[in-house]
């Protein structure tokens, strides 16, 4: 028991939160934007995969680590807009779609995977990149800061990063304005001339791009392969995260991270005496407080104010 | 007119479809001995693909007979028809586990004159025409504890003070707990004062969490953790290379699997305990087609019998110290010569089990 | 032609399309991956139709996708997007289980006794969320996609520690007892009495749907929740039993799954029929028979994909892509687009 709470109550261990909440926070972003045009991605999952393998394959053959997770994030970007495609033009219900997106994706992968390795468990036979830590200048000398801050990968500063752009995207852009104004009223939106159907697209498009780099995160950066399976729901989670947070950025954030911090605490109750299985409930269990508190006190308050 | 077209054009495909329930099987020869293996799926770089791997041999080299592997899916209730279908066209049947057992019982019953083989089962078959293999995963564990305590408290590279050494599981089950039993045994054998450290993904696949518990691990002293979490597994020797240390591979010969792309991944797997699934399956189907199996017994293949045994690649030579080396062939020894009696988790209760573990932590 | 029987003419007719489209799209796949691809071909088609035995599994694997799709229909049609019917099929199952192992020498009334908790505990669950989205507008989705993890782990956990058969190798529970079984009625195959019972709940949702003023609330309430609510029905009543009927008819469906088909519980991990309910729910346009009827196919589709997959070349990914083809054509409303709008503008116009 010392073990954990001294794991837990050490500032290495907010390196640990981050590094693994980076591809909640890249899926929850994602799911930001994309909900915010009234469109949900369900999908997540599946392109999170398809970017997690595509990163994988093109690194290896391509010898560049840059090049494959670009390649990555274009896989990603189309599979959102294949999404987009299916439910805006030809009128498919988007959750069947993204749910039989996704049930592909996984399949498809695996196929690939057999293609280029003979195998379908992982790509250990393929040589493929991994993308770099980062340590950061000046604050690499402050001695406790260096050591939660620096020294991660790339992609976990990028994740922080972009709960900035998106907030940035839909609050001081005109394809923001326009992504809020079809998520709120797409009569109302279209009337003035938005061509709904053209801003919904984008944001999938966009919404795929940044849940491309969770999937990229998690083969090229937090491991160095691609492991059937690997994303492990962390799509669906970012659905739920930005669910809980109606969208916006701060809570969904918050959202995120809420899983994050309970997910990496779990992982060091592994190190105690309870059952594996209650201990994996753990993270489910606060974010389903979380919501549930938030709806209560929502609620009081829209009565308080009517 | 387009729709009469589309009428038509059902119409056709479906007299198709009815016309083929009389043609042609996909081709096997006459003559041949068909032995078919039926997995849930391929890929598991371990287990399965091992008992693949079998398969594929009898194809290479065995003459008269053809094999082969058929993936049936991670939905159980579609098992039995799938073993139903291969007893009705196949003269020898091969399935393994607890998991499949009920479904060749069945099989076996219906097709008394066909034969079948579970390649990983505890028990005595409950039906004449059933042969049962089992390995000691148990004695796996054991052998592996041993090396990596040994490792752990020798002068190896990577390894350090600390007396802790790790296990990670895919799931809390007996299957893979039999192992972990074997292990923290072993382990005990060449140091009685180890801590041995467990973590369970609760899944067979999820490399990240796999990653984070062995970091986890590694941070709290621990220099060799096994390599229990099925594909999982990989995440574990990710965190082995990031971290500098070690870990002990199973089933396979994992050092061997990541040789060709990356040495240093490679260099963290000590040793690997094997299950020879691969000779005993092939032994199995040779002896099966001479008439020579004996069906309707049950046999062990532990460590005296070359069931099971650890890798001792070249990557094993290089990193290993004598002292280890030497911890290993004494173990070895004893255990061949009878002198050890490994516990088993298919004998213990869960609470049993879970003192057993709790009480290596300390 | 009224305008309903005209929706349905289309819809048929959209399926028969659709169901074209996909056989020429798999016909395709097998002959780029398969050396035999007619074979494969008519595999897929008529496999399931070769045996008995054949068929009966595709009755088998529709019958638990049937309960999850009525299950999930129920909610979609009153407008709650709740997806725990899948955590719910474990726990209940793990519930029924713990009731039909135990020795109790009650004969018939055990297997009633082991059904009826299941329903219970699987209403009960559900009413979790029903109750947090009807007090205080919780997002149910996030609620039933954490619940379903939740019951997971403890229902394995439960599974693991109290109901586990020593004597067994793998994790699975002890035997059921044989009164707490149900019956095969088909020789030949594993179709248990739970197909009379699915037959029963099917009638029994549409007279609730279609002929009871509580259907009709229910309906109303996913159609238009603010119009529902000025009418004077009640939401936190509706969307509660909503919740709780749904959960019941899952946990049912679980129990006959178990009960119908295997002699101990086996699952180590969530079964998948969760999000297979809410797929045959959307395809079945959220009517009970519907959702009978897509399970049918869907089942049949996986049967003959998995027939092809065990006895030809062409590995399982591949084979069932068709299923995969045929899920994103069928909901999509543009096949045969024009053709309906121009049969509407004839109506209009007054031709029939």
């Amino acid at each position: 028991m010392n073990n954990i709470i001294s794991h837990i109550f050490n500032v290495e261990f907010i390196g640990v939160i981050l590094r693994l909440s980076t591809p909640l926070l890249f899926a929850a972003m994602g799911n930001v934007v994309s909900d915010r045009a009234g469109v949900t991605n369900i999908g997540m999952e599946g392109s999170m995969t398809l970017a997690a393998f595509s990163g994988v394959a093109i690194s290896a053959y391509s010898g560049s680590a840059w090049l494959g997770a670009a390649g990555a994030v274009a896989v990603s970007i189309l599979f959102s807009c294949f999404l987009g495609y299916l439910n805006l033009y030809l009128k498919t219900n988007i959750i069947m779609a993204g749910i039989a997106l996704n049930t592909f994706a996984a399949s498809f992968t695996v196929f690939l995977l057999y293609m280029l390795t003979g195998q379908k468990a992982n790509s250990a036979a393929l040589a493929s990149k991994q993308l770099p830590g980062i340590r950061i200048p000046v604050i690499d000398k402050i001695p406790v800061l260096n050591e939660i801050l620096s020294g991660h990968n790339v992609l976990v500063y990028v994740s922080l990063l972009s709960i900035a752009a998106v907030y940035f995207l839909l609050n001081r852009t005109r394809l923001g304005m326009h992504i809020r104004a079809v998520g709120e009223n797409e009569t109302a939106a279209s009337s003035v001339g938005i061509r709904t159907k053209r801003v919904k697209m984008a944001a999938l498009g966009i919404s795929g791009l940044i849940s491309g780099l969770g999937g990229v995160y998690m083969s090229m950066g937090y491991l160095s392969m691609f492991s059937n399976g690997m994303i492990a729901g962390r799509g669906w989670i970012g659905i739920a995260a930005s669910a809980m947070g109606r969208a916006k950025v701060i809570p969904t954030t918050i959202s995120a991270f809420l899983f994050g911090i309970f997910d990496s605490v779990s992982n060091e109750m592994q190190l105690g005496n309870i059952s594996a299985e209650l201990i994996m409930t753990l993270p489910y269990f606060a974010v389903m407080a979380g919501m549930i508190i938030y709806s209560v006190k929502r609620t009081k308050k829209e009565q308080k104010n009517a | 007119m387009k729709k009469t077209i589309c009428m038509l054009l059902t119409c056709a495909l479906a007299a198709t479809a009815l016309f083929g329930c009389g043609l042609k099987e996909g081709g096997t020869e006459e003559e041949s001995y068909k032995a078919v293996l039926l997995v849930p799926a391929l890929g598991d770089q371990s287990f399965y693909d091992t008992a693949a791997k079998g398969m594929e041999q009898v194809n290479e080299k065995m003459e008269g007979v053809s094999a082969k592997v058929i993936e049936m899916g991670s939905d159980e209730s579609k098992w039995e028809s799938a073993f139903m279908d291969a007893a009705a066209d196949y003269d020898l049947i091969i399935g393994g586990t607890w998991q499949s057992e009920p479904y060749l019982e069945k099989a076996a019953a219906e097709y008394p004159d066909k034969k079948f083989i579970n390649f990983d089962y505890d028990t005595d078959p409950a039906i004449e025409n059933i042969f049962t293999m089992f390995y000691n995963t148990n004695e796996i564990g054991w052998l592996s504890g041993v090396a990596a305590a040994a490792a752990s408290v020798s002068d190896m590279e990577n390894a350090n003070e600390e007396k802790v050494i790790g296990f990670i599981g895919s799931m809390d089950i007996p299957g893979i707990n039999d192992f972990l039993v074997g292990y923290i045994e072993g382990a005990r054998y060449v140091e009685p004062d180890i801590q041995v450290l467990t973590g369970y993904c609760n899944d067979f696949y999820d490399a990240a969490k796999a990653k984070e518990l062995a970091l986890s691990q590694y941070k709290s002293g621990a220099d060799v953790i096994y390599l229990g979490a099925a594909t999982g597994s990989s995440g574990i020797v990710d965190a082995a290379k990031e971290m500098g240390k070690y870990t002990i591979g199973v089933d396979t010969d994992q050092g061997l699997l990541y040789e060709d792309t990356d040495k240093e991944k490679a260099y963290t797997i000590i040793t690997s305990g094997i299950k020879a699934l691969d000779t005993s399956i092939y032994n199995a189907v040779e002896l099966a087609k001479n008439g020579e199996l004996k069906f309707g017994t049950h046999e062990v293949y532990g460590f005296d019998t070359d069931g099971i045994y650890l890798a001792k690649n070249h990557i094993y030579e290089e990193i290993t110290t004598d002292s280890v080396k030497e911890w290993v062939t004494k173990a070895e020894e004893e255990l061949k010569a009878g002198k050890i009696t490994v516990s088993s988790a298919f004998t213990m209760s869960q609470e049993e089990v879970e003192a057993l573990r709790e009480g290596a932590k300390e | 032609m009224s305008g309903k029987r005209l929706e349905l003419k289309f819809e048929i007719m959209k399926t028969a399309v659709v169901v074209l489209i996909t056989l020429l799209v798999s016909f395709l796949v097998f002959l780029v991956f398969s050396k035999e691809p007619v074979y494969s071909f008519q595999l897929l088609l008529a496999g399931p139709l070769l045996s008995i035995r054949n068929f009966g599994n595709v009755i088998e694997a529709a019958l638990p996708i049937a309960f999850a799709g009525i299950s999930t229909s129920l909610l979609f049609k009153s407008g709650l997007f709740n997806l725990g019917a899948e955590g719910i099929f474990y726990f209940s199952g793990i519930v029924a289980t713990a009731v039909a192992v135990q020795p109790l020498h009650i004969g018939k009334l055990q297997l009633l006794l082991a059904l009826l908790a299941a329903a219970l505990s699987g209403g009960a669950v559900a009413s979790v969320s029903g109750f947090f989205k009807a007090k205080y507008d919780a997002n149910e989705l996030v609620i039933s996609l954490m619940m379903n993890t939740i019951l997971y782990g403890f229902g394995f956990y439960i599974l693991k520690t109290k109901l586990k058969d020593l004597d067994s190798v793998g994790v699975v529970s002890l035997p059921f007892e044989e009164n707490a079984k149900l019956s095969t009625i088909i020789p030949g195959t594993r179709i248990s009495s739970g197909l009379i019972i699915l037959i029963v709940l099917t009638a029994l949702m549409w007279v609730l749907l279609y002929k009871t003023k509580y259907g009709y609330a229910m309906r109303i309430t996913g159609y238009n929740k603010k119009f529902a609510v000025y009418s004077g029905m009640n939401f936190f009543i509706i969307t509660l039993m909503v919740h709780i009927l749904s959960g019941c008819i899952a946990g049912l469906g679980s129990a006959v799954e178990i009960l119908g088909i295997s002699d101990r519980f086996t699952w180590s991990a969530l079964p998948g029929y969760g999000f297979d309910g809410a797929l045959v729910a959307m395809i079945g346009r959220n009517h009970p028979i519907g959702s009978v009827f897509a399970a049918l196919g869907l089942a049949y589709l996986r049967t003959g994909c998995m027939i092809t997959a065990r006895n030809t070349d062409v590995p399982s990914e591949v084979a069932c892509i068709v299923e995969i083809t045929l899920v994103l054509l069928i909901t999509s409303d543009i096949v045969l687009r024009r053709y309906k709008q121009k049969k509407i503008m004839e109506r209009g116009r007054g031709d029939e």
